[in-house]
This record gives C-alpha cells, sequence and structure tokens, in this order.
C-alpha cells in the first residue's frame, strides 16, 4: 500500500504526437493518397486530353504543313502559313468584324440584361412569366432563329420592311442581310435577341444575394430607378459583370452558327468573322494547313484576352 | 480501399467509351440482319425520298448488297471530315470539281466497271461526262446525271395575267419587269437569290458566254486573265443588272433556298433564276404533294440574253457522278451499285425523277403522263435540249478561285469597283499556279 506522502510509479508520459512511423510507411501512404486523388480526376483529365490537348497539337501540327485535309500528300512549309496569314487583309478584316461583333453584343447584352433583371428584382406583377419569355431565346436553335430572321429581314416582303411601308417609313427599309453597310449589325441584333436573357438571369441571380437593406436605404435616401441600379446594384454585382465578359469575349470569338445561317459571312466579305474565315479556308479553299494556323492564332488570342482580362480583374479587388 | 475501387472503375468506364466511341462503328455496320454487307451511299442529291427510293429499287433487284443512302446538308464539308476519319461512305456522291479533288481517294472507273458493267460501258456515255469525270487522263468516277445553268422558271399563269411572255433579250427582259410592276401587285418581276454565291457565279458564268463566248474557259485555264476587258465587261453588266433592278432589289439578301423557292411558290415572283434540276417541281406529282395542289403553268426557258444579244447559252455539268471510295471494305457492292446507277435500270428509274439530264446516250425517259400541261411537256424538252447542246461546264475545278468568284460578285453586285474585284480573284488564282 502507497501512502500518500510517496509518490506514485513513475507511468510513461503521454504524448500529443502518435509515435513515428519509419520513413518508407510514410511514403507509401502518401502515395496511396496520391493515386486515389489522380483515380478521380483521371476521368475528367482523358477527357480533356483526347478532346482539347489533342485537337490543340493537332492543330499546331498541321499548322506547319501544305495540305487540302482530303489527298495522303501533306507537304511540310514551316511557318509559311502564318506569314501569309500576317499579310492577309481578309484576315484583318475577319478580326475587325470578330471584334465589332464581341465589343457590341457583349456591352449591349449585358446592360439590358442588367436592366431586365432589375425591373424583374423591383416589380412583383408577373415576374416569374417574364423571366420565361425573356429566356426564351436562348434555348433556341440557330438553325429556328436563322429561318425566323430570315423573314423578318427579306427586303421585299420581310416584317420589319413591311412595317416602314406601312406606317409611312419606307424611307428606312433596308437590305438587312444583303446590305454590306448593314448586314454586321443586323446579326448582331439577332444574337442580342438571342443572348440577353442569359445575361438577366445571370444578374438576376447575383442581385438576389444582395440585402434588402441596401435597397431601403437607396430608397429612404430618394434614390430612383437608374440612380439605384448604377450607384447601388452594379457596383455590387462585379464579379457577375466580369464573368459575363469572359464569357461573352470568349464567345464572340467563337461564334459561327448564326453568321453561316444568317450571311455565310457575306455579302462579300462583310459579315466574315474569324471563325467563318477559319471554315472558309479549311473547307472551302481546303486549305487545312492555312487554317490550323489560323486557329492557333485565335486560340492565342483567346488565351491572352481571359489573361489580360483576369489580372484587371484581381487589381480591381 | 473503397474510394480507390470507385475511382479506378469511373477512370475505366471512361476510357473504354473514348476507346469506344474511337472505333467499332465499322463492324456495326457491316452487315444487316439478313447478313448482306451493306453498302453506304452519301451525297448532296438527290432528294432524300428519291435517294431512298433509288437504293430500295436496287435492293429489290438483286440479293447480294444492301444500299443505303444519306443526304447531308453541308456535303463537301461532312464529307472531307468523314474521309479524314477513315468513316467515309463506299459509295460517294460527287459533284464535277470535286473529282479532281477526291483523286486519290476514289478507285479508277475502269478497275470495276468492266467486270461490273461489261465490255463497251463508256461508249453508253455523253462524253461531256466522260471528259469532266476524266482526271489526268484517268476517269475516276461514272457520271449520273447532268444539270444546265441558266433558266428562267416562269409562273406562266401569272405571266398571262401580266400580259407577258418568257423574254429573250435585255429589251424584253426590261419590258416584262416594267409591265409586272405596272400592275401595282406586290409580286417579284425576275427573281435572283444572290445570297447563295454559287448562284451568281453561275448566271456570272452564263453572262460571259453571253458577253464573249467561250472566254472564261480560256481564263480558268490559265490562258487568259481574270483582268482581262471580257471579263470586266461582264463583271460591269453583272453590277448593271443589280443597279437597273433586272434582278429585285434585295437579291443580295434572298437565299434561293427555301426563301426564293418559297416565294415562286407563293405566286410573289413571276419568273425565277434557276436551274434545271427543278424540272421535278413542274411534275404533277410535286406541285400536288408538295406545293398543295399548285394549280398555275409551270414553265422553263434558258436565261435571256442581257447583254444586248440574242444568244441564250446555257452551261451544264456533271452534277451527280458517283465513285468508289478505296478505303471501302465493299467495293464490289459499291461497282454493283454504280453500274446499277449508270447504266442499268437504276439509270432509266432516276431519270424519272427529273432532278438531272441522263449522262447516258440513248435513253428513253417515259415525261409525258408525269406534266399537267403542254408548256410543262416542252419545258421538260427544252431543258433536255440545251443542257444536252451546253457550251461549256458549270464547274470550276480550283475550289479558291470558285469561293472567291462568288464573294466578289457579292462585292461588285453591291457597288464595288468591278476590276479591283477582279483583280483579287486574279491574285488567287496566281496563287495556285
Amino acid at each position: 500500500m502507497q501512502h500518500a506522502t510517496e509518490l506514485p510509479e513513475e507511468q510513461p508520459k503521454l504524448s500529443a504526437v502518435p509515435p513515428q512511423r519509419p520513413d518508407s510507411t510514410k511514403k507509401k501512404a502518401q502515395l496511396k493518397k496520391n493515386l486515389i486523388g489522380w483515380a478521380f480526376v483521371a476521368p475528367t483529365v482523358l477527357f480533356v486530353i483526347a478532346f482539347i490537348y489533342y485537337g490543340i497539337f493537332y492543330n499546331a501540327y498541321h499548322s506547319l504543313f501544305s495540305w487540302d485535309g482530303i489527298s495522303f500528300e501533306k507537304t511540310y512549309i514551316g511557318f509559311e502559313n502564318f506569314g501569309r496569314m500576317f499579310s492577309d487583309p481578309e484576315f484583318y478584316n475577319a478580326l475587325k468584324n470578330t471584334g465589332i461583333f464581341t465589343v457590341l453584343t457583349v456591352t449591349i447584352q449585358a446592360g439590358l440584361g442588367l436592366v431586365l433583371a432589375y425591373l424583374l428584382h423591383t416589380k412583383g406583377v408577373g415576374r416569374t412569366f417574364f423571366k420565361s419569355v425573356f429566356f426564351f431565346p436562348v434555348v433556341l436553335s440557330p438553325v429556328v432563329l436563322g429561318a425566323a430572321f430570315s423573314q423578318i429581314f427579306d427586303f421585299q416582303f420581310g416584317y420589319i420592311n413591311e412595317f416602314l411601308r406601312m406606317v409611312g417609313l419606307g424611307a428606312f427599309e433596308q437590305n438587312w442581310l444583303g446590305d454590306q453597310d448593314v448586314a454586321l449589325y443586323a446579326i448582331i441584333l439577332i444574337n442580342i435577341f438571342q443572348w440577353t436573357g442569359s445575361s438577366m438571369i445571370m444578374y438576376y441571380m447575383a442581385m438576389l444575394a444582395i440585402e434588402r437593406e441596401v435597397f431601403e436605404a437607396a430608397n429612404i435616401d430618394g434614390a430612383g430607378f437608374w440612380r439605384t441600379l448604377w450607384s447601388v446594384v452594379f457596383p455590387n454585382l462585379k464579379g457577375t459583370t466580369f464573368t459575363l465578359t469572359i464569357l461573352g469575349v470568349i464567345g464572340g470569338l467563337k461564334t459561327f452558327d448564326i453568321v453561316w445561317i444568317s450571311t455565310q459571312g457575306g455579302p462579300g466579305n462583310s459579315t466574315e468573322v474569324i471563325s467563318t474565315y477559319l471554315f472558309r479556308k479549311s473547307m472551302l479553299h481546303q486549305e487545312v494547313g492555312y487554317a490550323s494556323a489560323v486557329a492557333i492564332i485565335l486560340l492565342i488570342i483567346a488565351l491572352s484576352i481571359t489573361y489580360f482580362q483576369t489580372r484587371v480583374q484581381k487589381k480591381m479587388d | 480501399m473503397k474510394k480507390t475501387t470507385i475511382a479506378l472503375a469511373s477512370s475505366v468506364l471512361v476510357l473504354s467509351s473514348l476507346l469506344a466511341a474511337c472505333g467499332g462503328k465499322e463492324e456495326a455496320a457491316a452487315t444487316t440482319e439478313d447478313g448482306k454487307p451493306v453498302i453506304n451511299w452519301w451525297g448532296w442529291a438527290p432528294q432524300p425520298e428519291v435517294g431512298e427510293a433509288m437504293a430500295k429499287a436496287f435492293n429489290e433487284s438483286q440479293d447480294d448488297y444492301v444500299v443505303k443512302f444519306k443526304r447531308l446538308e453541308d456535303y463537301e464539308q461532312q464529307l472531307q471530315v468523314a474521309m479524314l476519319g477513315g468513316d467515309g461512305p463506299d459509295v460517294i456522291g460527287l459533284k464535277e470539281p470535286m473529282i479532281p479533288q477526291y483523286k486519290d481517294r476514289l478507285v479508277p472507273a475502269k478497275d470495276y466497271m468492266d467486270k461490273a458493267a461489261g465490255a463497251g460501258w463508256k461508249e453508253k456515255l455523253i462524253e461531256l461526262g466522260v471528259e469532266q469525270t476524266t482526271v489526268d487522263g484517268e476517269q475516276m468516277a461514272v457520271p449520273v446525271g447532268f444539270t444546265g445553268q441558266a433558266y428562267l422558271m416562269y409562273n406562266k399563269t401569272m405571266l398571262d395575267k401580266y400580259g407577258v411572255t418568257p423574254p429573250k433579250t435585255y429589251d424584253e427582259t426590261i419590258a416584262a419587269i416594267d409591265k409586272i410592276n405596272a400592275s401595282g401587285d406586290k409580286v417579284i418581276p425576275m427573281q435572283l437569290g444572290a445570297k447563295d454565291a454559287w448562284v451568281g457565279t453561275d448566271v456570272f458564268n452564263v453572262l460571259s458566254h453571253q458577253v464573249a463566248p467561250g472566254y472564261i474557259q480560256k481564263v480558268l485555264e490559265g490562258e487568259a486573265k481574270w483582268t482581262d476587258k471580257e471579263m470586266v465587261e461582264t463583271a460591269e453588266l453583272w453590277q448593271q443588272l443589280f443597279e437597273d433592278k433586272v434582278f429585285q432589289e434585295g437579291a443580295l439578301g434572298l437565299a434561293t433556298y427555301m426563301d426564293g423557292m418559297n416565294n415562286f411558290f407563293d405566286k410573289k415572283a413571276a419568273m425565277w433564276v434557276i436551274g434545271s434540276w427543278e424540272a421535278h417541281s413542274m411534275t404533277t406529282v410535286e406541285k400536288r404533294d408538295k406545293w398543295n395542289n399548285f394549280e398555275d403553268e409551270i414553265g422553263f426557258v434558258p436565261l435571256p440574253n442581257l447583254a444586248g444579244g440574242t444568244e441564250q447559252p446555257v452551261i451544264a455539268s456533271i452534277d451527280m457522278a458517283l465513285g468508289v471510295n478505296k478505303e471501302s471494305k465493299q467495293q464490289d457492292g459499291a461497282a454493283a451499285f454504280i453500274a446499277y446507277m449508270t447504266q442499268g435500270e437504276g439509270q432509266a428509274l432516276y431519270m424519272e425523277k427529273f432532278e438531272m439530264a441522263p449522262a447516258v446516250k440513248d435513253i428513253e425517259v417515259a415525261y409525258e403522263d408525269k406534266f399537267t400541261s403542254d408548256v410543262e411537256r416542252e419545258s421538260y424538252e427544252i431543258l433536255n435540249e440545251t443542257v444536252k447542246n451546253a457550251v461549256a461546264g458549270r464547274g470550276i475545278r480550283d475550289p479558291k478561285v470558285y469561293d472567291t468568284l462568288g464573294k466578289e460578285l457579292q462585292n461588285i453586285a453591291g457597288g464595288q469597283d468591278a476590276k479591283e474585284a477582279l483583280e483579287r480573284i486574279q491574285a488567287i488564282a496566281d496563287q495556285g499556279k
């Protein structure tokens, strides 16, 4: 029996750190963890390699050749395709048209989308109905839109010109898709019609996250609709605006279907954008090597714009 | 362990899906349920129901093969992609300009036609068809039918109403247009679907033969230039026809199909500049079934001479030739079908669909009871006769020149300087040398 004054037998001290395992065991455990992680991401990685990176390297490889895409013969020509591209006025015309298309569609779609979203946010009546109405064009296929707008824009019997003639404004009738000065803007209009609903929905969802008190405070201060929208709502939606801008710019660079269905880049070259120019060179001129060079340049442009935008966004934050 | 298993299982699933997508289709499509080999035939022509009917007729005529027809809208582009991936059809439908482009992918015709069609098959073909399917002295495909450009497809009932007859000269054309416009009816007197570059190219080609017969052939062969005065004169004539509203205002915004076609059958256009393939639209069956009992009489005449003369030349090309894909595993079956379509009863059957003029000599096509009126019957005869006597081919073999010509013609029609446009075409033509 122990007396109170006697110290208990020394017990082994318990440590918060578990006993150290040998290094080889640690390495095996880490390797297993890594393997599990890789196994989970493997499906996505395989998909990206097969459908994206392989395509990029395929294009990069063929950009160094003269090849019609049909015959078995390919002739190595180095960077000649790139040299020809940079001295081709049609290439610059396509870039210019793409720039006009992208800037106008991105800004107008975002602006209109913002206004519509705020209207839906503030006005309660028929909110669900109007959300559906404004979003509906987003789900339409380009073929359907192209067919519809060819009826709307037809010079002789189209709805717009017939309406203008009916109200005595026949002097303003246009050859909407057949006039080289007008056709690009007509296509921009079709694109805005189709995609404004998408911007509207994104802004609307973002507005729901703004605290109600912010709107109430603006109201108490006497701010009207436009003042509140510009000074209170818009600054709170920077993230959404940035996302829409990135998506819009990439979308603008990729736009092909609505242009091809509406005008095939015509009349002449007036609505030729970079993607239709690439398609024309590849499929119609059978210059697959040259078109591959255009595709590489297009990729570099897209990556550069995305990098620049991300840098600007980080600085603003 | 469970996490690893799930992750590995999903990777294997994705990998096997990717591999399955890349291969295996050939084997799946190789035979039908009856064990007969399937012969895949692709083309942009004929119309889907006609192609299926032709395939069915062949399938019923023999027991060895089954032909399946697929019509593709953006045919040339889809064919190119498929051929690149090794997924091309056994029988390739070809327009004349495609034949030199695909020469490396086709089996020479003599390699299979001697066996499939018997000796003397070549002598049965119209010479122009043999010429247009021959590349570097070797015939690479077998012609099925010709189409011609350019014609006025006219609504005779409407023209009678306006007191107008189909014009043959520039002055008659202007008089007809003025008379129709004077009626006050909202009708396009002479409609052109100039949104389609191919239409402009064909019409320009015909105009060039009106201005300087045969000159454009020298330009296409590199013996003359696009910037020569004969071509400048043709380009300026082309521009003038738009400025003078011979072709309707807004022509550059009108697509031939389906907007132009709908205008014609909705009676919004009295005359339509189009090719001989539209002969099938005159048939009693199509007027009844496709165009809701369209009762007006339809006729065809060659495009009037708009260059101040009287000759109305027509250009014509093989619009469908069939070739055997070198990579086809069913070359015998493909050859049998081609022989059927070009030499056998298939040729006569197809000609009764009235999409194209025959590629063989001495063929009788029963047409009298296929049309409702004498005007339509006579028009069919005019089409066949003028295509047979075409002054030159339609095709422009250099795809870059063909596409650039189409775009520059739109620029010229829109008011740009004709000489500068032709210089740009010449620059593209020079690249090919």
